[in-house]
């Protein structure tokens, strides 16, 4: 099982600890903090220096986002040994694809529609256990996705680990997770930035205030405890450990140190 | 199937965001059934199932939902290479954004919501289960919508000045009340103009007399904007159509 560690301030890189040697950075879910190329190039020379690998991590984009984004991939040595991009919209993934075929793209977690709701394990007792059993699927296990996935030559998923598991299919692709935080929900609209929800907004905001606070949400039904910062919610799954994360067939376990 | 004698276009969704295999089966079946039928187009979100639907041929028009959460045009063209005839846009896309997409490729329809309950959350990206609270008879689990939350506790970075706070919760709270009355129906006249081919009434759990309400609104408000050009005369009618058809004023809640 691969370790690996998802580094949101390029400040943090330097202490990532030896034991990590895949580095994640980049951004997720929102588009108003994508890093500046000059910050992926930094993480790129630091990993290269230090015998690490990247792995670059793109949000779903409108189109004023993915120019910025074409840009960065553009000026990236995306196809050295051991690059990879995330993307979690299926158009970033066909720009890369069809401009650069044998670059490395993992399909990012929020591609893959597994439910996620805490409650669903709160409600295990009470639910058919063939419906419980039906929320741990996922889009991208069946033959159809997998058929598609690998026409584009996609070998690896991401995935969150529900507080209610995971049915995990053996196949020829590879299986990483998030650990311990899963994302549940996300929007254009923050909740620190009043103004995205405003009529007529264009979803921008350069406050970036949302590094510095979170919003617990407090509901009876909720097994762990949740989240939001900025504009997704999350769930802090510490129900599972890395050891068993790694029995379920996991092949790569990417750590967050923080929302 | 009856659309025949008022020559409607009919559309059946299947866009549940996950289909497990034994699902597949029923999927193949009501395919061929829609295709003898002469259903119109299927609406999917599972682009998988959209490469499957055009790998296997059937004589069927497949529109991209929602819920695929196609915001560019890169995800147009893949769509489109797929054998989409139509996109349906996420809810969270300005006006400008819509433009820009119809500029780049307008060999595709598009598609575009304008009534009722605009979610905070993207569709496409939501995992929260609506469901459950089907299943729990309990009062004290609250398994319905995703805003049912009891109590919220803002944490702030040790460091950052407790300025940086806005009144994170009560805006929270605002938009949950009014979420479900959201329109974007002032926009038609623009919408149109740009080339938007179809538009969309949320809605398929409401009762009859809501969606017929739904429907007639639309239909004048699309009647008016034929013949009035000036916007902000276009928005004082429309809201004096929606006083008139659901008896409240509008909530100024606007998807656009």
């Amino acid at each position: 099982m691969e370790e690996a560690i998802f580094i949101k301030n390029i400040n943090d890189i330097s202490s990532v600890p030896d034991n990590y040697r895949r580095i994640y950075f980049g951004e997720e879910f929102c588009e108003n903090k994508i890093p500046s190329l000059k910050k992926f190039k930094d993480a790129y020379d630091y990993t290269y220096k230090n015998n690490k690998y990247l792995t670059i991590v793109f949000p779903y984009l409108p189109d004023k986002g993915l120019s910025n984004v074409k840009k960065i991939i553009d000026n990236l040595e995306i196809l050295s040994p051991g690059f990879e991009i995330v993307a979690n919209d299926w158009g970033t993934i066909h720009f890369i694809k069809e401009k650069y075929p044998e670059a490395n793209v993992i399909v990012g977690r929020l591609l893959n529609k597994i439910k996620r709701d805490p409650r669903i394990k709160t409600a295990e007792d009470a639910l058919p256990k063939e419906i419980y059993d039906l929320y741990k699927c996922s889009n991208l296990l069946t033959k159809v996705s997998q058929n598609l996935l690998s026409k584009l030559n996609i070998k690896n998923i991401e995935f969150d680990c529900p507080m209610h598991g995971v049915r995990l299919k053996k196949s020829k692709f590879n299986y990483s997770v998030h650990y311990p935080f899963g994302y549940i929900t996300t929007t254009r609209l923050c909740i620190n930035n009043k103004l995205t929800y405003s009529n007529g907004n264009d979803y921008a905001c350069n406050e970036q205030c949302c590094q510095y606070t979170a919003l617990e949400y407090k509901n009876k039904s909720f097994p762990c405890r949740v989240f939001q910062k900025g504009n997704t919610v999350f769930y802090y799954n510490n129900m599972i450990s890395k050891e068993q994360l790694a029995k379920m067939g996991f092949k790569r376990i990417i750590s967050h140190r923080e929302l | 199937m009856r659309k025949n004698q008022r020559n409607v276009q009919v559309y059946v969704t299947l866009n549940e965001p996950i289909y497990t295999e034994e699902e597949f089966n029923y999927i193949e079946y009501n395919l061929k059934k829609f295709c003898e039928l002469g259903v119109d187009a299927v609406i999917v979100s599972d682009l998988g199932l959209v490469s499957y639907i055009k790998e296997k041929k059937y004589k069927i028009n497949i529109h991209i939902s929602t819920c695929a959460s196609i915001y560019n045009a890169e995800g147009v063209q893949f769509c489109k290479k797929h054998g989409a005839s139509r996109v349906i846009l996420p809810r969270h896309m300005t006006i400008d954004e819509i433009n820009g997409l119809i500029k780049k490729d307008s060999n595709i329809e598009y598609e575009v919501i304008v009534l009722n309950t605009n979610c905070q959350y993207d569709d496409g990206y939501c995992t929260y289960e609506h469901s459950l609270g089907n299943y729990i008879k309990d009062p004290s689990f609250e398994g319905g919508g995703c805003g049912a939350v009891e109590q919220m506790k803002v944490f702030l970075k040790k460091g950052h000045s407790s300025d940086l706070l806005l009144d994170i919760e009560g805006e929270y709270r605002r938009r949950q009340r009014t979420f479900n009355q959201s329109c974007g129906v002032c926009s038609i006249a623009r919408l149109s103009k740009m080339g938007v081919d179809a538009l969309k009434i949320v809605g398929r759990e409401y009762v009859t007399e809501k969606k017929v309400k739904d429907v007639e609104f639309l239909y004048r408000v699309r009647k008016i904007s034929e013949t009035c050009n000036d916007e902000s005369d276009l928005i004082k009618l429309v809201k004096s159509e929606y006083l008139k058809i659901y008896n409240k004023k509008c909530y100024d809640r606007c998807y656009y």
